[in-house]
């Protein structure tokens, strides 16, 4: 497992696709950041202006760090994910590289994992320097709640390994890279808006769906809530995609 | 070293393989020959553990197949046809990399590096990215991490295809020097090339074993039979006739090749292989004024030298289904004329597609007409 792991971070860095997805992320990130720190800061005076008890209470930890996971999960689950998974599976298949490695001694886990990992650790960098840009406020805000922060990037971590796990396994149903990278962003928008007609439902079917959906368990984490029932969702998918995957990589055994 | 009992793969409801069986020993070079489609590369897939037969048991290095898959594939080095390579990664990487997935220990991964980068020649290339390697390079390279793990078997797939003659004779001399130390199977669909590096050649064609025999054995046989092609002008039915009737002519008919010469037409016929024979057949066509414009001898492709390791019973089976079909067609045939002619072609037709068989068939009658 450990040598396909490195084969593929050595890839990754290789080429210009860890660079720009990273730098895609930061750049939309940190714009969305700045923008929503300058309409805080407007607020802020237009509040500080207005007669006693008139104001409204801004609240810098709900209003810009509980908002910035929810922005860096969004642009990794529909851009960074689906193009950094797309070549994992198709890649090899078109090449044949596949066929060489299913006749050294690896089984298809070690594969699966190796490519998994991988993958996580080449967009973790970028997962982890756009949690700095709040840190840059610090120094302004003493009373930052970096609790909003941590439980916040938790989910991202979280959505980021079901997203991988997704991309992981529509890769390994085809050796045409834009399909797969267009079926992952398919199936990841399917989970992100099936909580959509939530808010107009009521009773166990508004229950089910939010518990089906991205946002709806990403929501809880940028709450500042760890649970746990969102914590097993999104290990839950990652282990059911991962599933999937296996048994397409097992299939040639009956396929040929 | 290897041993194949019954191996039978289906895809989906297509037979690849049928009923397959061979041994390979210790230290030998074993070619597999046939044409596309022959079961050649699912016999392979199937001996490096890709995948597992549909039935039927394959043991190799002493690990039986497919249970005990991972053992086998530590103790094997395989080429696949196309040599599908990192092309990012420079010699050295990859080589790196296939040691490390191997399982090499990394105490003694530099040093087979070193030594696969040796035996492959290939100690001007190695910090070149593969993409930048010429065709016989990149066959080296797929070579060297095939040979990293020090394997007992190595199992090549079609290694020279595409490549030029320079580069086919270098390869040949790397597999000869790696037969020295591992068994090898190779596939290929051109006798040259089995007959030059393999000690025993096992040809397959629609997923099953024909022969299995040395290159020299199944020269002997193959070499009994020449095909003469004749571009001829006059009377075709007569040209015909006296082809066919000529002593020595195993089978003949009209050839479906282009004609260079206006007013010709051309005839294929096989014999026994003797210069006598095509002289006194030249004689015979000038004798009863057929203007011969060419007459050639010819090699016989590929499938007709199947078609005639099938005829001459290279497999028991085969040779079984044969007679089975011999005997079938001879009942047929007891009510015809002929019947001595009769029972000579039906051998031949026991193993012709439907075509010749139609083409036979006027061919006779045409004949009976004559006499």
């Amino acid at each position: 497992m450990f040598a396909v792991l490195k084969r593929e971070l050595d890839s990754y860095f290789k080429s210009i696709t860890a660079y720009l997805t990273a730098s895609f992320l930061l750049l939309i990130c940190g714009f969305l950041f700045y923008w929503r720190v300058m309409f805080y800061a407007e607020q802020s005076q237009v509040m500080a202006g207005a007669p006693s008890g008139m104001g409204m209470k801004l609240n810098f930890n709900t209003a810009i760090l509980a908002s910035l996971p929810g922005t860096v999960a969004f642009v990794l689950l529909f851009f960074v994910v689906p193009v950094m998974t797309m070549h994992l599976f198709a890649e090899e298949k078109k090449n044949g590289t596949l066929e060489v490695l299913f006749t050294y001694p690896l089984t298809e886990i070690d594969l699966i994992f190796g490519k998994y990992f991988s993958c996580f650790l080449a967009i973790l960098p970028g997962i982890l320097i756009s949690a700095v840009f709040p840190l840059f406020l610090r120094a302004k805000m003493p009373h930052m709640d970096l609790g909003y922060l941590f439980t916040g990037y938790l989910g991202v971590i979280l959505a980021c390994i079901a997203g991988i796990s997704i991309g992981i396994w529509a890769s390994s149903i085809t050796d045409k890279q834009i399909i797969a990278c267009g079926l992952t962003i398919f199936v990841i928008m399917a989970f992100w808006i099936i909580g959509a007609p939530a808010s107009m439902l009521t009773g166990n079917i508004k229950d089910v769906l939010t518990a089906l959906s991205f946002s709806g368990n990403m929501e809880t984490f940028t709450k500042g809530v760890i649970d746990l029932n969102s914590v097993l969702y999104f290990i839950g998918l990652s282990v059911i995609f991962l599933y999937f995957t296996y048994s397409n990589l097992s299939s040639r055994n009956w396929r040929g | 070293m290897i041993s194949v009992e019954g191996i039978t793969k289906y895809y989906g409801e297509k037979c690849a393989l049928d009923n397959v069986s061979f041994k390979v020993d210790k230290g030998e070079t074993v070619g597999l020959l046939g044409p596309n489609a022959a079961g050649k590369t699912t016999t392979m897939r199937i001996l490096t553990g890709y995948f597992p037969p549909t039935s039927g048991t394959a043991t190799v290095a002493g690990h039986v197949l497919p249970d005990e898959s991972l053992e086998v594939r530590r103790k094997i080095g395989y080429l696949p046809e196309l040599v599908p390579l990192y092309t990012d990664m420079s010699v050295v990487e990859f080589l790196f990399f296939a040691g490390e997935a191997k399982g090499i220990p990394k105490c003694d991964l530099q040093n087979r590096v070193d030594s696969v980068i040796d035996d492959c020649n290939l100690n001007e290339y190695v910090y070149k990215q593969i993409k930048t390697l010429s065709k016989g390079y990149k066959q080296r390279v797929g070579l060297a991490q095939a040979i990293i793990n020090s394997p007992e078997v190595l199992i090549l797939d079609e290694p020279t295809v595409g490549m030029d003659p320079n580069q086919v004779m270098e390869i040949r001399g790397i597999i000869k020097k790696l037969g020295e130390k591992s068994t090898i199977v190779l596939s290929s669909h051109i006798l040259e090339e089995v007959a030059k590096t393999c000690g025993r050649v096992i040809i397959m064609n629609r997923g099953k074993v024909l022969a299995i025999d040395t290159p020299e054995n199944l020269s002997k046989q193959i070499e009994t039979s020449d095909r003469i092609f004749f571009e001829l002008m006059g009377d075709k039915e007569k040209a015909f006739n006296l082809i066919k009737s000529h002593k020595g002519i195993n089978k003949c008919e009209y050839s479906k090749r282009d004609i260079l010469e206006e007013g010709c037409f051309a005839i294929e016929a096989y014999a026994e292989k003797s210069p006598e024979l095509r002289s006194s057949l030249l004689r015979s066509l000038l004798d009863n004024d057929v203007s011969v414009c060419q007459m050639a001898l010819e090699k016989l492709t590929l499938e007709e030298i199947f078609t005639q390791v099938i005829a001459k019973g290279g497999v028991e089976g085969e040779e079984k289904k044969a007679k089975e079909v011999n005997v079938e067609s001879e009942k047929e045939e007891e009510n015809k004329k002929d019947d001595k002619d009769e029972k000579e072609e039906v051998f031949e037709k026991s193993e012709e597609s439907e075509e010749s068989k139609e083409k036979k068939k006027k061919a006779k009658k045409s004949k009976t007409k004559n006499k």
